[in-house]
């Protein structure tokens, strides 16, 4: 089973920092992540929640090995399991660069006790973790009988985005030549990511396009909808032809994308998002291109709680009356452990209700093309910035507005205002995972759903 | 209302197997299984009551299935990592008891 270990910059980087204190006698320190899980198209997801380190007074002197945990510690970790219901990974550090080994002792005393927590929480995985400077490993008890499985690949969701232990895709050189500046590793980290783009019309078909052209390998294509006579003044790629035949947008950009790359990794559904989040969960970057606050509320709120990072797009038109119409739109970058769209205001509980005392009476939303093209294009800006190493210090929050009649795009007073937040009180992180996910009896991970043992008519 | 506990603890009364999960910090009940009545049938599904401001509504139920001979407008929403479905029926008002809420939103469908 493929497994994927998620973690934020700065979850991590505080790890680093703990596990790097010295103690009074051991030679080194150690703590627990707590996880919640999740089940994608590609495996098993393993999404780290919280870091607790081991008290000084649970250390225990042993002269054998570099670090003893004593009894209470174990004893912590496990009530810890079983109050929050979270997986419990051990993790230290050995420093240094480059993906780290697990010492013999490593294996040893994991394997003497990690099972155990299998014991209070079954239906979690639990395991240990070795950090590097640079790099972790790590390995997963799915049963208490079975031999512990490697994780495939650690993923450290920040500005950029930072992947290891995964065998990169393979992408010709000559294609890239002209972008040579992302970075030396960039054309794998290019054809080794994985969007999702929800909502294909105007701002979505922009995107979809550009992410082809820069060498984007992996796709999540995502609209119920057709196209329409009325979506050709701004759907890129789309043809009168395509409306006579009635093509669904989802195969207007896989057209599109597989005419740059015929071997990109693509699924595409005409169907609702909801509808698809096995296959968004296993996504590097989501990008909501959607008509509708609660809807962006919810992709941004399941996109949080898989650790992936979030764009948003849009532009409106309005009707100034004597004044004209007045074009506006705006690019949101939100990541994980950082502001959200709630925390900048964009979503609000006023504007939702405002939205909701609208319904059925909207009717079509004027658009046009160019302000799109715009807004997609800063977009596909900040998307490749999550993925390459061409920006050395890429902003972990991004609120970008869009002035189409004096043709700015300004960053908006947030961005200044939160320049030194890095929690998020809307998306709290013990909320990371799925809750309804637990282990059927085999042992495979599943999603339970859950049945009442009385039922009471009312 | 406050006191998420004491409100669980009257629902509980309703129906035994029902829990608390969280969405952006704040708490929601899962009644697993539920039976209900409506247009004359009895239903069974999960329900999940969010008993404050939601999608733009003051408080919501969400329904496992949709009921679509029953209630207008039904949407899907993803809330707590699963996928539910709901009619557009707004005042019932936040500060109701849990179980009153419960009832509220039931005779939409009813």
């Amino acid at each position: 089973m493929n497994i994927r270990f998620k973690i934020t910059t700065g979850l991590l980087a505080s790890i680093r920092a703990d596990l790097g204190r010295p103690h009074p006698f051991a030679m080194e320190r150690v703590g627990f992540i707590s996880t919640g899980m999740a089940l994608g198209r590609g495996g098993l997801v393993l999404l780290a929640q919280e870091y607790r380190p081991v008290a000084d007074e649970d250390y225990v002197r042993d002269n054998t090995v570099p670090v003893m945990m004593g009894p209470a510690a174990i004893r912590k970790a496990m009530q810890w399991a079983l109050t929050d219901k979270v997986g419990i990974f051990h993790v230290h550090t050995h420093g240094g660069t480059g993906v780290p080994m697990f010492s013999g002792i490593d294996l040893r005393e994991s394997a003497s006790f990690v099972p155990s927590f299998l014991n209070v929480a079954a239906q979690r995985a639990h395991g240990a973790i070795v950090l590097s400077g640079d790099a972790a490993r790590g390995q997963v008890w799915l049963s208490r009988d079975g031999a512990p499985t490697f994780i495939s690949e650690f993923v450290e969701v920040g500005a950029p985005i930072r992947k290891w232990g995964r065998v990169l895709h393979r992408s010709n050189g000559t294609r890239h030549e002209r972008q040579t500046f992302l970075g030396p590793t960039s054309p794998h980290l290019l054809a080794d990511a994985t969007i999702g783009v929800v909502g294909l019309g105007g701002g979505g078909s922009h995107i979809v396009q550009q992410l082809a052209h820069v060498g984007v390998g992996g796709y999540v294509l995502v609209d119920p909808q057709a196209i329409e006579d009325t979506n050709t003044n701004r759907l890129v790629g789309g043809t009168l032809a395509d409306v006579e035949a009635q093509l669904r947008k989802v195969q207007i950009a896989e057209r599109i994308i597989r005419g740059l790359i015929p071997e990109a990794h693509i699924f595409a559904r005409a169907k609702p998002w909801h509808e698809l989040v096995d296959e968004l969960r296993h996504c590097d970057v989501i990008v909501g291109a959607l008509d509708s606050y609660r809807e962006r509320d919810q992709l941004e709120r399941f996109a949080r709680r898989n650790l992936i990072a979030y764009v948003d797009v849009g532009m409106d038109i309005h009707d100034c009356g004597t004044q004209g119409h007045l074009i506006s739109g705006q690019v949101i970058l939100s990541l994980p452990g950082h502001p959200c769209l709630r925390c900048c205001g964009f979503i609000t509980d006023a504007r939702l209700e405002r939205e909701a005392q609208r319904y059925g009476a909207a009717g079509a939303q004027p658009q046009v093309v160019w302000p799109n093209g715009l807004l997609a294009s800063t977009a596909v800006g900040l998307i490749i910035q999550q993925i390459t190493p061409w920006f050395p210090a890429p902003r972990p929050f991004v609120y970008l507005e869009y002035d189409g009649n004096r043709s700015t795009m300004v960053p908006a007073p947030y961005m200044r205002l939160f320049r030194d937040q890095v929690t998020c009180p809307h998306h709290p992180a013990d909320e990371t995972g799925d809750p309804f996910f637990v282990f059927d009896t085999s042992c495979r991970p599943t999603r339970h759903e859950a049945r009442c043992d009385v039922r009471v008519p009312i | 209302m406050s006191d998420p506990e004491a409100q669980l603890a009257r629902l509980q009364r309703i129906h035994r197997s029902t829990h608390l999960l969280k969405e952006g910090g704040n708490p929601v009940a899962l009644l697993p299984g539920f039976a209900f009545r409506a247009a004359g049938r009895i239903e069974t599904m999960d329900l999940l009551l969010v008993p404050w401001n939601h999608s733009g509504y003051m408080t919501r139920l969400f329904f496992e299935r949709a009921l679509t001979h029953r209630g207008q407008n039904w949407r899907s929403h993803r809330v707590v990592e699963r996928t539910w479905w709901t009619p557009s029926y707004s005042d019932v008002a936040s500060t109701l008891p849990w179980h009153e809420m419960l009832c509220a939103h039931l005779r939409s469908v009813a």
